[in-house]
């Protein structure tokens, strides 16, 4: 007994080592990964209150084909520069402050002298930088529009030569100058955006004394058909238009340049119109005589003016002055139907939904391992009951958060949940967790409820991940041919269950691998069996789904594109867990394979489920393709540690082979 | 400690040498041996895909002449540039071999009962679906059919098939137009290249044809040198490229030669897709026009394109919905169809889809807008609709009644 329990004792302290070790390269990789990023003072610095954040938030802006709120796209253009969703600086008192997308936006807008002092651009590879003739700070580091002001000419002169090279043969620092080049013009841009209603329209000369004056662009926009008609005479006359005029209408011009992209934020005059306008758009359509409604146009345009000026009065002042005009386009949009999910699509943006769902994920993966450290030192039943069900009721409110993140995206989206890559993670990460809270309320062995968790944590942190590298907003509208909610609902849906439950039953194959190897359970026989026919089922469900959805879907092939298979990589990598599948199933009944060989085909599912989903878009290649690079070279990762746990699987194998045939010599003995 | 399902067949007696073919063609190890193929070739072609483009993947792994190939692994960049090759059977017989070991093993041979009714049901919507996709590759016909708002059209013009047309002019006008189809042009390849000889009965002369090129330019030799062995015509040659990734983009060119029955013999010329006009020659006092074009099937009636819609989602290039209002025009009746993504126009054998759209000027957003459509003829068109619906139905049936047993199981042991 004594000798049991010190194997026991051995085994648990191997799969400890075994573990943090994972976790610890796991950690260091990730660690290596991300930007050094120092804390840095940006004097005279003053928070954003809380109202004004609200307030700033609730203005409604079209971008990527919809209509948004301020917050969604503050994040997503933070996220697409810098590469994270805050900024951590100190003040004049040294005091910490966290800026927040929607801080960093109102910064780089109204605050434009202290938004060039914040860190905002993420490098992954130093060697730009010195390129630019800079001196580099570390190998990832993020930098501010200041630190990178002086290399700014060569980086643009750079960006444009390696436009010339194929995407495809750009190499490392090539890809990093460009990405860098249209972040700083796209931050160019933000800070430029109210430039108009800072500075205002010099008009020289034209004080009481010959000094010169200062005027708003929109009384000049309301002098537009005026300027309009001395144009018209000056041009039936033949004489030059008059220096004074040409400047004003320089200065008009590039106000309006500045303010033509970033925020694309007033509604457009009539119904009918799709298209919303820019600030600059707008100036240019009433001086050019397009506007509809100059009137209107005017009127925004000066309630621009009047905020922006506001800001250097005080918060509370600049809030009371931009009220009006956050009041005014959020009255417009919701006359248009267009401001439907704005409320709810902040909330989703301020709840940080993702996160609890993480944590209590988290929660519960600890709680499953303290019930089988609890189960093999055979302490008291209750105390490892207690343990499970706290992992369970952990693992239920992980899920809770999961499907509210759900819904809420179909609300705001108006469309079934599963339209992108990003969509598809937590999906299937939902649908894991649920099918293993299943299989657990059948089997009852704690082990599919110790990967439920498990599975929920790392497709989360997956989801974090992904949505920080592609740096896209995944709620925007799908292109025509998959603007279907019909094929969304069941070819979609159906396909990414089938991911899902591929991948699950390589999870529960691992497990297998992993308790026979190392012998822990007490009932071994019992739960291995248990574990064979849950990835048994597990495997017929990936077979029903990844069948039927890959029909479904190519029954959508040939009504969207005249053929029902088409050789596009994703619907190859949907047939080739189609036929695994099989294959396993047909060798398993055929008695080719038993189960340690079911259980080893089993987990390299997890490689075809993952080149399927995953791999086929860095292939740059068919209709599916996301077009995305970032994390290509994690999958390698992950092939790897699969084929790692097969060849364990396979080595315990040949172990418990070589072990069993004595035994089974003596057992065959006809004696 | 396996599932019930799991169990191994007893050994049985000895087998006569028909009872072990037939065991051999209907029996689990072949199946599992074919699907581990077409796994690999899936793999491989979609890898391959990337390098050489869909059209000649394909050909190379499903074509019905190729017995074996080599499938390209190309090693990832830090395994070094390198490629494995892998032999292997040609795709299209192993996916027959397959359909005759699912008919034999997962039919013929299959037990019978209630309880295997799900797997005979499933094989048999998988025999359906292998079937329609042997159809569709021998028989279906795929065009593209553009016309600008206004027009109308009768003709579908082939994705890839490049065909020799022959007219007689009189008064300017052609009279009957003859096709030599591609299948007699796309093997006149390789060095020596094999010449063919047409017959035309109904013509004055007979054809010859020879270095047929599926991507040739023709070159000037002021242009650039010949090869030592090019033929050249008048200062001209056939400079061969290799094919683009996007077959349908390939222009084709070939020698030929008309041998008129009577008379003197004639010079070779040269056809060329991308020929600006048609190659003429006199044979006594008749005229004869060639070209060599993408093969053109004529409709059982015409439709018009009153309307062509692209529209986008505001201020992007992101396209919410295409649309095109045809009029399918018949023996004098008319019938207004749309045509949009996701909503074909299915009429007599043919299915027409929207593919793609755009106007005369790009640059100009008044300009008249076109519209493509793709004409479709495969009589299996629907067969996978049908096939899915037997295959979800025998699944469902079989995993229903596998997890029922496990319920009853599971209940009588606790």
């Amino acid at each position: 007994m004594t000798e049991m329990k010190s194997m026991v004792w051995a085994r648990v302290v191997a799969f400890c080592i075994i573990a943090t070790m994972l976790v610890s390269l796991f950690v260091f990789m990730v660690i290596d990964m991300n930007p050094k990023g120092e804390v840095v003072k940006i004097p005279g610095y003053k928070a954003w209150e809380k109202e004004t954040v609200e307030l700033m938030n609730q203005l409604p802006l079209q971008d990527g084909g919809r209509v948004k709120p301020f917050s969604t796209h503050a994040q997503f253009t933070m996220l697409r520069l810098r590469g994270d969703r805050k900024i951590e600086i100190t003040d004049d008192a040294g005091e910490k402050i966290s800026i927040k997308p929607t801080q960093w936006l109102m910064d780089c807008l109204f605050r434009p002298t202290l938004a060039v002092g914040l860190p905002t651009f993420r490098v992954d590879n130093s060697a730009a930088i010195e390129a630019i003739g800079l001196k580099a700070l570390g190998r990832r580091d993020r930098y501010s529009y200041k630190q990178l002001e002086d290399g700014i000419p060569k980086l643009f002169e750079l960006a444009q030569s390696y436009e010339g090279i194929e995407e495809k043969r750009r190499d490392a620092v090539q890809k990093q100058v460009i990405d860098l080049a249209y972040n700083v013009r796209s931050f160019q841009f933000l800070i430029g955006y109210f430039g108009f209603a800072r500075s205002g329209i010099e008009m020289k000369g034209a004080g009481p004394n010959g000094e010169s004056r200062f005027t708003d662009l929109s009384t000049v926009m309301g002098t537009a058909p005026m300027i309009a008609d001395m144009l018209k005479q000056n041009q039936a006359s033949g004489e030059p238009i008059p220096p004074n005029l040409q400047e004003l209408l320089q200065q008009v011009l590039d106000g309006a340049n500045y303010a033509k992209f970033g925020l694309v934020m007033l509604p457009p005059e009539t119904a009918t119109e799709k298209d919303w306008r820019s600030a600059g758009d707008r100036i240019m359509d009433v001086m050019t005589s397009k506007a509809a409604d100059p009137k209107t146009a005017i009127e925004e345009i000066k309630l621009i003016e009047t905020a922006v000026r506001s800001v250097g009065e005080s918060e509370a002042e600049f809030r009371r002055q931009l009220q009006p005009l956050v009041k005014k386009l959020a009255f417009r949009a919701t006359q248009r139907g267009e401001y439907r999910a704005i409320a709810a699509e902040n909330r989703y943006n301020q709840k940080n939904l993702m996160l609890y769902a993480m944590i209590w994920f988290l929660l519960g993966l600890l709680a499953a391992g303290l019930y089988w450290f609890l189960k093999i030192f055979e302490v008291p039943h209750w105390m490892q009951k207690t343990a499970l069900v706290g992992s369970l009721l952990c693992t239920v409110l992980g899920l809770g958060y999961m499907i509210i993140i759900i819904s809420m995206r179909c609300y705001i989206m108006w469309r079934p949940p599963v339209g992108n890559l990003y969509d598809t993670i937590i999906f299937i990460c939902t649908v894991a967790v649920i099918v293993l809270l299943l299989i657990e309320r059948f089997t009852r062995e704690a082990i599919a409820a110790t990967l439920a968790p498990l599975m929920g944590l790392a497709l989360v942190l997956l989801a974090r991940r992904f949505e920080v590298g592609d740096a896209k907003d995944h709620m925007d509208p799908l292109v025509a041919v998959l603007n279907s909610n019909y094929w969304l609902t069941t070819h979609v849906i159906t396909v990414t269950m089938g991911y899902a439950a591929g991948l699950l039953t390589a999870f529960l194959s691992m497990t297998y691998v992993l308790l026979a190897g190392l012998g822990l359970g007490q009932n071994l026989k019992k739960l291995l069996k248990m574990v064979t026919t849950a990835a048994y089922g597990g495997l017929c469900l990936t077979l029903f789904l990844s069948l039927v959805g890959t029909v479904l879907g190519g029954i959508w092939a040939n009504d969207s594109w005249g053929r029902f298979w088409g050789w596009d990589p994703k619907e190859n990598g949907a047939l080739m867990i189609v036929l695994w599948s099989l294959i396993m199933l047909h060798a398993r009944f055929g008695g080719l394979i038993r189960d340690w060989g079911f259980h080893l085909a089993s987990i390299f599912m997890a490689c075809i489920v993952s080149f399927s989903w995953w791999h086929v878009n860095f292939l740059g290649e068919g209709l599916h393709n996301y077009g995305f690079t970032s994390g290509k070279n994690f999958i390698w990762f992950f092939y790897l540690a699969v084929l790692l746990t097969i060849l364990f699987g396979f080595v315990l194998w040949v172990v418990e082979q070589i072990r069993d045939v004595p035994v089974k010599q003596t057992s065959s003995d006809p004696a | 400690m396996a599932d019930e399902s799991f169990n191994v067949p007893p050994a049985r007696r000895q087998k006569s040498l028909g009872q072990q073919v037939f065991g051999f063609f209907a029996g689990f190890p072949l199946a599992v041996v074919l699907m581990l193929i077409l796994l690999l070739q899936t793999w491989l072609a979609t890898l391959e895909q990337v390098d050489y483009g869909l059209y000649a993947t394909l050909r190379k792994y499903f074509d019905p002449q190729a017995w074996y190939i080599l499938g390209e692994l190309r090693l990832p960049d830090f395994m070094g540039k390198k490629a494995l090759m892998i032999p292997m059977p040609g795709g299209y017989w192993v996916l027959g071999l397959f359909f005759i070991n699912l008919l034999l093993g997962g039919i013929v041979r299959a037990r019978k009962g209630w309880k295997k009714a799900g797997v005979l049901i499933s094989h048999s919507g998988i025999l359906l679906m292998i079937l329609s996709a042997g159809v569709t590759e021998m028989t279906e016909e795929r065009g593209t059919m553009d016309f600008f708002e206004g027009e109308s059209s009768n003709v579908a013009q082939d994705y890839y098939e490049y065909v020799v047309e022959i007219s007689e002019r009189t008064a300017g006008m052609p009279k009957e137009v003859h096709v030599i189809r591609g299948q007699y042009l796309n093997d006149l390849v390789g060095i020596p290249a094999p010449v063919r000889t047409v017959r035309l009965p109904e013509l004055p002369f007979d054809m010859q044809f020879t270095r047929y090129s599926k991507n040739g330019r023709v070159m000037s030799v002021n242009e650039m040198a010949p090869p030592a062995d090019a033929q050249t015509i008048d200062g001209y040659y056939i400079f061969d490229r290799p094919p683009n990734k996007d077959a349908e983009t390939n222009i084709a060119a070939c020698y030929a030669k008309a041998l008129p029955r009577a008379g003197e013999p004639l010079p070779s010329f040269i056809l060329s897709g991308d020929a600006f006009h048609p190659h003429t020659i006199k044979v006594g006092e008749r005229v004869f026009v060639f070209q060599l074009r993408k093969f053109l099937w004529t409709m059982p009636f015409t439709v018009r394109l009153d309307k062509a819609t692209a529209e986008y989602y505001p201020n992007s290039m992101k396209p919410k919905r295409f649309e095109s209002r045809v009029t399918r025009i018949e023996n004098g009746s008319e019938a207004n169809v749309e045509i949009k993504m996701n909503m074909p126009m299915r009429y007599e054998g043919l299915t027409f889809y929207q593919r793609m759209m755009g106007r005369e000027n790009a640059q100009v957003a008044n300009s008249r807008p076109y519209s493509q459509l793709e004409v479709v003829r495969n009589p299996a068109d629907q067969w996978p609709k049908y096939a899915l619906y037997i295959v979800t139905l025998g699944l469902f049936v079989h995993f229903l009644l596998k997890f029922i047993h496990y319920i009853e199981k599971n209940t009588r042991t606790h």
